[in-house]
């Protein structure tokens, strides 16, 4: 028991100790993920026999690109180290408790991709005329319940996830969509044309994670000045006032084709 | 063959738990890893003949010898005999393995297979979709048996061994948990190279402060998944319950009100268990599937690439082969990895929904069961709750709605008959 005690300590240390300052203020990440070589065959999806989502007839998300092949749906986060408290600009305590919404829409997840933090409302949408259920594993977290036709249910979490998670619906096996939840806000999903930025990071050295769906770690990545390890991970140092731009992140097709080292 | 089975039941070498050899190939794990995790679990949980708690974990040591080691009998004061060690390795092991990891010597002929304890995700319980079940929901299982299943009743044992039982089951699924958290956790925080197979980062908790914290992280957040259990049960509202004396008009009204719920497309029961509740759709699998499912895609995926690159190489200038050629080596390593932990697992089977007309109900046929599997749908299968996801919410159907669903899936037991 005592480690319990010691784990439920931490705990309400950590809801009483408010973020510590930055003192050596604040930058930017950005940066843009491109696809190199041929873009790998997109699989079709089953869509069953739901006479509605046969009409939506949503289609494969696994790869999005754009003209540019820019890939969309990268997750990239601050990895901090084990035990590091990060400081929090003030502009996301203000976003801290902003509903994020994730809805059920031609029978697809919209976003595909959601972040949301610990404590952070994620609104669950359906404004599809049909009934859809939403499951995610996410350990003593875990949910799986159904979503009526134009219906929603609002959910929060204790506890952040290492990876991203994946999120189904049971009646149409077919949607897929993923699941962030961290325990700061230092996250982004690359958009439509592969770009990405965090704002307002604390100034220093961190080491940031790529993810895809696709490999997972996004194992390959490589611009000008940045070379992403085989887990998809890059030690960057933030100025304060200052944008670092990691330019074009090129990603080798294999590497969103099969899952290889 | 005969020769070589008897050889087989003559080793007298002490049984092992078996590694979780499909996360940790999942994981890439080197070697050096997958054997330190493996010798830290055996500090932290001992062997299946000498279980170990770690501390901080509330498990009972002595419930937990009853059933663990070889079967071994005593006599009580009336000089009756009784058994006081090795229930599990008697009554259980043949189906769920000596790990618990539901690939016991019968387990590859059975449909459902049978449980594998370690993810800690039971079906059978009274507690919310996420909590771990109570001893009470544990014991229930035995003692009922699970209908329509290869797993029997137990009642016959006296309710001491099956408290040993239920205890060792709560040891098997956090050993399992701890396992696979260990492995996440050092798969993402420990530097290794897969392509070499080799690490510079030992994961050696008895030397090394930050891999202990790792480990009593992972034991801590274990311990909290199991914590008080009691307290996630789901309790109806007295006020939309049923009253326990119904008239036959009452009756059949209540059962025809969830007969139109169940066809209606708000509840889309139909979508899986079909219109007559017996024409079942067969979709999806469940988690534990699921995951062999994605395994063995995950190889078969690998295999077409390495096949490709093969077929690529003589095109190769030589600059560019030889890279090639190394790394066609080290896929093909890991490809052959990956089939020998695919020969440990048994093939996916897809999730059947009940064919609820057959009156048949795994988890119990009380209306309080089939109430809470409605209200918060079944851990680990593809079955939605249908009830609120967290106390104090609306969920999709009220809970009068979902009493009246039970009463219509309940006028199919005379059909068990």
């Amino acid at each position: 028991m005592r480690m319990f005690g010691l784990l439920l300590a931490v705990t309400c240390w950590s809801l009483i100790a408010t973020p510590a300052p930055a003192e050596d203020g604040w930058g930017t990440l950005r940066g843009k993920l491109v696809l190199e070589g041929t873009p790998p065959e997109a699989p079709k999806l089953d869509l069953g026999k739901d006479e509605f989502c046969c009409q939506a007839e949503p289609k494969d998300q696994s790869l999005v690109l754009d003209k540019s092949q820019g890939i969309a749906n990268v997750v990239v986060y601050l990895r901090p180290e084990r035990g590091e408290e990060l400081a929090v600009h003030p502009d996301y305590q203000k976003s801290a408790d902003e509903p994020v919404e994730l809805d059920n829409k031609g029978c697809a997840f919209e976003p595909r991709v959601v972040t949301v933090r610990v404590g952070q409302p994620l609104l669950l949408k359906n404004t599809d005329p049909v009934g859809h259920s939403v499951k995610a594993e996410l350990g003593d977290e875990s949910f799986n319940f159904m979503l009526s036709a134009e219906g929603d249910q609002k959910l929060e979490f204790d506890k952040a996830q290492r990876l991203p998670r994946p999120i189904s619906c049971s009646i149409h096996p077919f949607m897929q969509g993923w699941i962030v939840v961290r325990d700061d806000p230092y996250m982004a999903i690359s958009g439509e044309d592969g770009t990405f930025e965090i704002k307002n990071l604390p100034a220093g050295e961190h080491e940031f994670q790529f993810w895809h769906e696709r490999p997972g770690y996004l194992k390959t990545g490589k611009s000008s000045s940045a070379e992403l390890d085989r887990r998809g991970r890059l030690k960057v140092t933030i100025k304060p006032g200052d944008k670092t731009d990691l330019g074009t992140i090129k990603v080798d097709s294999r590497t969103m084709a099969v899952e290889s080292e | 063959m005969l020769l070589v089975l008897a050889t087989a039941g003559c080793n007298n070498r002490a049984p092992q738990f078996a590694p979780n050899r499909m996360a940790m190939i999942e994981a890439q794990l080197v070697d050096e890893h997958q054997q330190q995790i493996t010798q830290e679990l055996t500090e932290l949980f001992g062997t299946p003949d000498d279980p170990r708690v770690p501390e901080g974990v509330d498990l009972d040591v002595e419930l937990l010898q009853m059933a663990a080691g070889q079967a071994g009998y005593e006599k009580d004061e009336y000089g009756h005999e009784y058994q006081q060690r090795g229930l599990y390795r008697q009554h259980c092991a043949s189906c769920h393995g000596i790990t618990g990891d539901g690939r016991g010597p019968a387990a590859a002929v059975l449909e459902p297979y049978p449980r594998d304890f370690r993810p800690g995700v039971f079906k059978w319980k009274s507690t919310r979709l996420a909590s771990k079940p109570t001893d009470d929901d544990l014991l229930g299982v035995l003692q009922r048996g699970v209908s329509g299943t290869a797993m029997p009743s137990f009642g016959l044992l006296a309710p001491e061994q099956l408290d040993a039982l239920v205890e060792y089951v709560r040891y098997l699924a956090i050993r399992g948990q701890v396992e696979r958290e260990l492995i996440a956790t050092v798969a993402d925080e420990l530097d290794f190279d897969p392509a070499a197979g080799t690490t510079d980062e030992p994961f050696v908790p008895a030397e090394d402060e930050d891999d202990q914290a790792m480990v009593d992280d992972v034991v801590a957040s274990i311990v909290q998944s199991w914590q008080s259990p009691t307290e996630q049960i789901v309790e109806p509202d007295p006020q939309t319950m049923p009253a326990d004396e119904r008239t036959d008009a009452q009756m059949a009204e209540s059962i025809e009100a969830g007969r139109q719920l169940f066809l209606s497309p708000r509840a889309k029961c139909t979508d899986c268990h079909g219109a007559d509740a017996r024409s079942i759709v067969v979709k999806d699998y469940d988690d534990w599937n699921q995951a062999v499912f994605d395994f063995r895609q995950r190889s078969a995926t690998l295999a077409a690439q390495i096949a490709r690159d093969r077929e690529n190489l003589p095109g190769l200038d030589s600059s560019l082969a030889k890279s090639a050629r190394e790394r066609l080596t080290s896929e093909s390593r890991r490809l052959k990895q990956r089939g020998q932990v695919s020969e440990e697992l048994l093939a996916p089977q897809l999730a059947r929904p009940r064919e609820l007309a057959d009156g048949v109900f795994r988890g119990g046929d009380r209306s309080i069961d089939l109430f809470r599997r409605i209200h918060q749908g079944v851990a680990g299968t593809p079955m939605p709750g249908q009830g609120s996801p967290r106390p104090g919410v609306e969920g999709a159907l009220s809970e009068q709605e979902i009493w009246q669903l039970v009463d219509y899936v309940r006028s199919f037991l005379h059909n068990s008959d």
